[in-house]
């Protein structure tokens, strides 16, 4: 395993290590730190001394040095620069502030504004706790140096030093990573509860049967992850599954796992309805809307038309029905949504407006991101609604997930257990977005 | 009727599927012409099966939307809606279930017969017969009240709670549920002839809205937020010489804010397009005001005053759920104003539609 781990303090006559060792050498470059000294350690070839240390020096090694594509994923990876320091200190500044906060009387006597500070605060401890983590081995780093110069002579303590300073190194590193990727912008619907589409495509019954299978998956995970399920509105199938169903998903970042499943799905298999045995393709689209209120998305009353069952006839005091559905139509944009779920006639009416925002704030999200994708012309996304995102076979048992270019087992899926597939697609798109900024950061 | 009995026992077989139950009994339902037989059987079968007030109907509804055999294609386990779809009934499943049936096909209201329904935001609120089933519309002179209630509290200068007057109470679902949603800021007093609804209403108190007096006013408990009590409008006053009222009776206290009604309004000719399952069931008190239906609406107009009196300048208000041809007599009547206006001491402020686009509701001002 070798590293290299590079100091913003110059090098010195300290730094006898550097004399002595012989390594090949890997090379990690920034755009905005200048590399002013490095340590190496491991075995092999010869290194130029100090005097060399220009920028002439730089160009030597690269010629020694193994192309820095071969590291795969961690290439083009920024350690913890002093623009990202600065940063981190300030979050940690603000952390404490509002930890301070929270002992304010004023605050604990109101409610409102006491969870308020609580969210704020819990938004930034993840990162505080990891970068005091990494403060406090940068520390242990020195002092684990300060053991290797002292040793001397002595091997034993010199490799003591030596595999401690490789551990912590390692330690470094992950943290570094994590740290970055906490950093990274948060899609802002993250943290939202969602309403979750599946509707069925072409195919006929065995689409909508196929909807149905969606939907028994998606129950099973969702209940997994421990999470309320209320179905909104259902059209079911003639024969079997259903043309259109809406759930209403409410628990820990719903949005920022189930946004990846919108899209088209499709299916290769025998239906039940087909007498010769021939595979058919259907497909399901399934859409994911985050909740959303009044603050997101205005809804004039003028544009709305309300049905229930009770326009017709008599009303009020003369019938006693206790169908209380709801028909609800937003006429500038044509939305239709139905909502028979509530015994309550007005919670069913809420259901139904929720709906409708979650569907226009949909449209809303959904028109931006393209303009985004657009500008950075890139392929992975969370779905426009008509992106092919995965193949389900029956006959050969497997979920090709095409974002991925991976496939899964289909029991595994059709067990409810898509967690696998989903940090996935978190993990990539993860990567997509440090690369993009490192990118950004060397320009 | 041992008839229907017969029937039900002959068509819903021992070791019936839940699915097979919730198929035949609805075609059931259907060939008598017993109104709502969807609704009736879902929720009568989760009745008898006891499952979740919440899941089980939605439950039952996605059983009837599965067709039989369906979605054998997954070769994954059964869901739980598969599950339940299969399951038999047990004995006492069975004769639960077919009583119930038997009582839906006489045309009893469902609430009647399950006992309990939701209301606004009352989840499960007790309901007996003869007292009225609150209705959809009654949820929107909730949703009225409950707006006034909120701007009221903007500026409320007084030390005292708000206080709200229910004329004509029933099971308690409209005081109830707008002392549900301010329990700290507003006391509601409500009024019932009937005996029943009186205890009803308190019942119904209790049940929802013990959990916020367990603090604060813990010797008067539901009270201090809640009190039914067996009076009628008219005679609802301390005003002794012109009622027969005891008069060793404390008096009561009259500085309402708010007055709230859905009282009888049911014109008497109307009374007869009623359907069996209104009128043979509930209250006839509860649903007829008279000839033109606004009998009780009289009594009430008369006693505002009485029951708003304050030495508060701030415009007190009385919203009531009518019938359609109402408003526009009220309009006449409590013109702004007008000789009667002034007499009565209340003025007709405006109406509101329901969401059917019906004249349903007015709000008066005693002036």
């Amino acid at each position: 395993n070798n590293k290299i781990i590079y100091l913003s303090s110059p090098p010195t006559e300290q730094n006898i290590f550097l004399k002595t060792t012989n390594v090949p050498v890997t090379m990690k470059i920034t755009a905005t730190t200048a590399i002013t000294s490095f340590l190496i350690l491991g075995a092999a070839t010869t290194i130029p001394t100090i005097d060399a240390f220009a920028p002439t020096f730089l160009t030597r090694i690269s010629q020694h040095a193994p192309s820095t594509s071969s590291t795969s994923s961690t290439c083009l990876l920024m350690a913890l620069d002093s623009s990202m320091k600065e940063r981190l200190d300030g979050i940690r500044r603000s952390y404490l502030a509002l930890t301070e906060r929270l002992a304010d009387p004023d605050v604990i006597g109101n409610s409102n504004l006491l969870m308020q500070v609580m969210k704020d605060r819990s938004q930034s401890e993840e990162v505080v706790q990891a970068f005091d983590e990494y403060t406090q081995f940068e520390t242990e780093l020195v002092g684990a140096k300060e053991l290797f110069q002292e040793a001397g002579d002595d091997n034993e303590m010199r490799e003591m030093a030596r595999s401690e300073i490789k551990d912590i190194d390692a330690k470094l590193e992950e943290l570094e990573e994590r740290i970055k990727i906490l950093l990274l912008p948060k899609d802002p619907n993250d943290d939202r509860n969602c309403m979750l589409e599946i509707r069925a495509g072409t195919g006929g019954s065995e689409a909508n049967i196929f909807a149905g299978d969606l939907l028994d998956v998606y129950r099973k995970y969702m209940t997994d992850q421990g999470w309320q399920v209320t179905m909104i509105d259902s059209s079911p199938g003639d024969d079997g599954g259903y043309k259109n169903v809406v759930l209403e998903v409410k628990g820990d970042s719903v949005y920022s796992k189930l946004k990846w499943e919108a899209g088209v799905h499709r299916v290769q298999r025998v239906p039940a309805t087909e007498t010769q045995g021939r595979v058919h393709t259907s497909t399901a689209t399934v859409a994911i809307m985050p909740e959303c209120d009044e603050v997101d998305i205005k809804i004039d009353p003028k544009d709305i038309e309300m049905s229930t069952m009770r326009s017709g006839g008599a009303g009020g005091q003369n019938v006693n029905k206790v169908e209380t559905a709801v028909d609800l139509v937003h006429k500038p944009t044509g939305i239709r949504i139905k909502c028979t779920q509530e015994r309550s006639q007005l919670k069913n009416k809420e259901l139904a407006m929720k709906m409708l925002m979650a569907k226009l704030y949909d449209i809303e999200n959904e028109k931006r991101e393209a303009e985004e994708r657009a500008r950075r012309g890139d392929q992975i996304g969370t779905g426009g609604r008509s992106e092919k995102i995965r193949t389900y076979n029956w006959k050969d048992s497997r979920v090709s997930e095409h974002r991925l270019g991976q496939n899964y087992p289909l029991q595994s899926f059709l067990s409810g257990e898509i967690g696998q597939i989903i940090d996935g697609l978190i993990a990539k798109d993860q990567e997509m977005k440090l690369r993009q900024l490192s990118e950004e950061g060397a320009n | 009727s041992p008839v229907i009995n017969e029937l039900l026992l002959q068509q819903i077989p021992p070791k019936i599927t839940v699915q097979h139950a919730v198929q035949k009994s609805l075609k059931i339902l259907e060939e008598k012409s017993i109104p709502e037989p969807e609704e009736s059987v879902l929720h009568l079968l989760s009745h008898a099966l006891n499952l979740s007030w919440e899941n089980g109907y939605r439950q039952l509804r996605e059983i009837l939307s599965l067709s039989v055999g369906s979605s054998t294609i997954s070769e994954n386990a059964m869901s739980p809606i598969q599950q339940l779809s299969n399951q038999c009934l047990s004995k006492d499943e069975r004769d639960a279930y077919i009583s119930l049936l038997e009582r839906r096909m006489q045309h009893e209201p469902l609430q009647y017969i399950i006992g309990k329904w939701d209301f606004h935001f009352l989840t499960g609120l007790k309901i007996k017969k003869p007292m009225l089933c609150p209705r959809p519309e009654t949820e929107e002179l909730v949703e009225l009240v409950l707006a006034e209630v909120g701007n009221l509290l903007r500026d409320w200068k007084e030390k005292r709670k708000m206080r709200i007057l229910d004329v004509g109470c029933g099971t308690g679902a409209i005081g109830i549920a707008i002392a549900n949603k301010y329990p700290a800021a507003v006391q509601v007093v409500a009024l019932d002839v009937l005996p029943e609804a009186v205890d009803l209403s308190n019942e119904n108190a209790e049940q929802f809205l013990s959990r916020y007096s367990a603090h604060g006013d813990s010797k008067l408990g539901v009270k201090s937020i809640y009190e039914a009590m067996l009076c009628s409008a008219t005679h609802f006053t301390n005003n002794t010489t012109n009622t027969s009222r005891d008069l060793s009776k404390k008096k009561y206290k009259m500085n309402f804010d708010i007055v709230v009604s859905n009282p009888p309004y049911i014109p008497l000719k109307d009374m007869i397009d009623l359907s069996s399952d209104v009128v043979e069931y509930e209250s006839y008190e509860a649903l007829c005001g008279g000839e033109d239906g606004l009998n009780v609406i009289r009594d009430i107009v008369h006693r505002l005053p009485e029951w708003t009196f304050s030495s508060s300048s701030r415009a007190k208000h009385c919203w009531m759920e009518v019938d359609e041809s109402h408003p526009r007599h009220l309009a006449r009547w409590l013109s702004p104003g007008s000789v009667e206006a002034r007499r009565c001491g209340v003025e007709y402020v405006e109406s509101y539609t329901d969401f059917c686009g019906r004249d349903r509701f007015v709000k008066l001002r005693v002036s």
